[in-house]
């Protein structure tokens, strides 16, 4: 699925556009950035309820598909900035986590 | 060729972007994806480390024919047990740091799985943390 599909079957606001054709190869799910960086996987679907400048720094380190934010949750101005400079896609889920993560599943991801 | 950054304690805004550089050297230098991964993952933990516990320092690159190598030197205040700190789960990170999703006890132990050779020192003068990874041959 792409970005630009997920963004369609979703109906999720796309807070930055990014790599739209890029492929989402999965989903992995923390907020521990640690826990991120040592166990997630480079075209996963990254879902989070973190919404700091660090989340695009590791979105780009760990070469993402798509960071999606749950629970309506957005970023400020300088890690929007960041995004766009570092060509982030960045979803926002009005759902809470769990239901994020449900319609996720549904889709087959 | 050798590079050298600074790198101030608490300035969490510009965490990464060490990080993000030497991913692009790796790159130029013609690393394997998976091999560029490792690198970037290494770095942005000692640079977070660097961030969160230290009193700041300086970020060394040193690429040669074999080896990819990168020190990272801060100015204090140590390591007060580099066993119990090399284990998963355990942190001294500040609450502040651990609400923003730090300090989950993991850094060192990502690093040293993901390099080809480690070495840590520390005293309350500061700490080193030298990363290496092989440019040719055996891998982890």
């Amino acid at each position: 699925m792409t970005i630009v599909e997920l963004t369609q079957l979703t109906n999720w606001t796309m807070i930055n556009a990014g790599p739209l054709e890029n492929s989402i190869e999965g989903v992995f799910v923390g907020d521990l950035l640690s826990y991120v960086m040592g166990n997630a996987q480079a075209k996963q679907a990254w879902v989070t309820m973190q919404t700091h400048q660090n989340v695009i720094a590791i979105a780009s380190l760990k070469e993402f598909s798509v960071l999606i934010l749950v629970d309506g949750n957005s970023i400020d101005d300088e890690a929007l900035q960041s995004a766009k400079d570092n060509d982030i896609a960045i979803l926002v889920s009005p759902l809470p986590a769990y239901e994020t993560i449900q319609k996720l599943v549904q889709l087959g991801l | 060729m050798i590079k050298t950054y600074d790198l101030k304690a608490n300035d969490f805004t510009a965490a990464g972007a060490i990080s993000s550089d030497i991913k692009k050297i790796a790159k130029s230098y013609g690393m394997t994806p998976e091999m560029m991964r490792r690198v970037a993952v290494s770095c942005y933990e000692a640079e977070i480390n660097m961030i969160i516990h230290s009193h700041g320092g300086q970020i060394q690159l040193n690429v040669d024919d074999d080896w990819f190598n990168i020190v990272f030197r801060d100015t204090g205040p140590g390591i007060d047990d580099l066993e119990l700190a090399m284990q998963p789960g355990w942190t001294t990170a500040s609450l502040d740091a651990q609400s923003m999703g730090f300090g989950a006890g993991m850094g060192l132990p990502n690093i040293k799985r993901n390099v080809d050779s480690f070495e840590l020192l520390s005293s309350p003068k500061g700490t080193l943390l030298r990363m290496g990874f092989r440019r040719k041959g055996a891998s982890i």
